[in-house]
């Protein structure tokens, strides 16, 4: 026999861990009593809604029709559509109302956007191409991009074929190919010359008597010409085969090639690589290493196969000159 | 609990249906307040109005039954409720005058609404004195009708952890129940 009775906690729970289940599941049939006044609780927080917890359904529905999801409930909904342009109309369902509206935004701020940016690059270039112009020189970094540009060109004026300083060479077509000699000019030669001299003076003259922006287009179709004559797209070196024939354009602007070692640039020639001489070079202005004037090399040294180098004329070259062919 | 309907109610809402939103909103809106008042009761009706909100907007996108929807809106309430209870303690704001309770306008039926109101308020006065991680498993599993796993996953805790929880907060119920000879 026990000393002593039990605390009145111990013995057997009134209710176990499946009873809590049951209670908590929302089961009120076979509840112990101990439970039953928990299962009671529950049972009125499960209990339905007092108006106060429906107030705002309003402000949900509001929601629910502001992002574009309440269409369907509404009356008539799809017949605002007919009137919507074909172009802007909006996809039925619960999208629609955003697809009717952002592109519109996002266009219109593209295009507010863009058109002052576009602007201004035009602006900025013909800023650009008219210092070139008239300074005939880029100052800074920009002279070394500018040497950059014509890579080949310098390479053709720094060596000859027997590796002296060069004397022009001939570029004789847009492919690039080099030639040392080229045959007599012919009538064709000379008609390509005019028509470069015209596409030259047309192209350039803009820059002299800016007439907007509306003659751009002008510009674009006779830059393209110019790149088709010349075999080269760089600005550089279409400005130094033009260069002859704008000068009386720009006065003050130097010719190409003053005071640096610069390709003369030439229109035609067809001569034989091997011959080691230096035919027809068009009377295209050319500038030695070292020279020390504006005038240009009218010929090379023929049959010799080197060019004059350093022996640059004082006189102004002259596109139609001619070279002699051995 | 909707039942066997949700499907086609969600279907019809996520189409636009304001009927089937309607719906909806009235099956889960007053479980939601309750558990938001129990656990901070001074944010619940805004942290409802954002939650609502955030569920809105993510309702085209939803898939999965009832037990889904409501873990995914319960758990979109208790992010809410944390994100108010940060922003509150970084900008405290004073609260206007109290309003006297003879100037609260009182509606015709105003007697009767508090007498259908006042069990469901006793209990909830009653589950406001469980530890909070008790408060919030009870009324999670009973007012939200969720399972152990869903309330786990939305409390961040195991399983077992929310099982327990729940039982001991049961217990206390009971404990609480029996001595103070509360009636409902």
């Amino acid at each position: 026999m026990p000393d002593s009775l039990p605390p009145p906690g111990w013995g057997l729970a009134p209710f176990d861990e499946r009873d809590l289940d049951a209670v908590l599941s929302g089961a009120t049939a076979d509840v112990p009593v101990a439970l039953r006044p928990v299962a009671d609780a529950l049972a009125a927080l499960r209990a339905g809604p007092v108006p106060a917890e429906l107030h705002g359904e309003a402000d949900a529905m509001a929601e629910f029709r502001a992002l574009g999801l309440g269409q369907a409930g509404r009356p008539a909904p799809t017949m605002l559509l007919k009137a919507v342009p074909d172009g802007s109309r909006a996809r039925p369902g619960r999208r629609s109302a955003r697809h009717r509206v952002r592109p519109a935004r996002r266009d219109s701020l593209r295009r507010a956007t863009l058109r002052p940016a576009v602007l201004s690059a035009v602006a900025a270039a013909a800023v650009i191409v008219l210092a070139v112009l008239v300074t005939g020189n880029f100052a800074g970094p920009l002279r070394a991009i500018a040497h950059r540009a014509g890579p080949s060109a310098g390479a053709s004026l720094s060596r000859g074929s027997t590796g002296q300083p060069a004397a022009p060479r001939v570029e004789a077509s847009s492919a690039g190919r080099e030639t040392t000699a080229a045959p007599p000019a012919t009538q064709s030669t000379a008609s390509a010359q005019t028509v470069l001299s015209n596409t030259c003076r047309a192209y350039y003259s803009y820059y002299k008597h800016p007439e907007g922006l509306s003659y751009w287009a002008t510009q674009l179709s006779l830059w393209d010409q110019l790149t088709k004559l010349v075999g080269t797209d760089n600005w550089f070196k279409v400005y130094r085969y033009c260069a002859p024939y704008v000068k009386d354009l720009f006065p003050g602007a130097p010719v190409a090639g003053q005071g640096q070692a610069r390709p003369a640039p030439v229109y035609s020639g067809q001569g034989n690589k091997d011959n080691g001489s230096l035919g027809q070079q068009g009377g295209a202005p050319a500038n030695s290493g070292n020279g020390s004037g504006n005038g240009t090399v009218s010929s090379g040294q023929p049959g010799s196969g080197q060019a004059s180098s350093g022996q640059a004329s004082s006189g102004q070259g002259d596109p139609s000159g001619s070279g002699s062919n051995p | 609990m909707v039942g066997e309907d949700f499907a086609a109610l969600l279907a019809a809402s996520q189409g636009g249906s304001e009927q089937a939103f309607s719906v909806l909103w009235r099956d889960v809106n007053p479980a939601l307040l309750r558990y938001l008042r129990v656990v901070a009761a001074e944010h619940a009706e805004d942290v409802a109005a954002e939650t609502w909100v955030q569920v809105v907007r993510g309702l085209p996108k939803f898939t999965g039954d009832e037990t889904a929807w409501r873990a995914w809106l319960f758990t979109t309430a208790r992010r809410r409720l944390l994100d108010q209870v940060r922003l509150r303690r970084r900008h405290p704001s004073e609260p206007l005058d109290e309003i006297s309770p003879t100037d609260i306008p009182r509606t015709a039926a105003a007697e009767q609404v508090a007498m259908d109101n006042m069990a469901t308020e006793s209990a909830m006065a009653l589950l406001s004195k469980l530890p909070e991680q008790q408060a919030e498993v009870v009324f999670l599993r009973v007012v939200a009708g969720l399972d152990t796993e869903a309330v786990a996953e939305i409390l961040g805790r195991s399983p077992g952890a929310v099982r327990v929880a729940a039982h001991r907060g049961l217990k206390k119920l009971a404990t609480l129940l029996s001595g103070a000879g509360v009636t409902l």
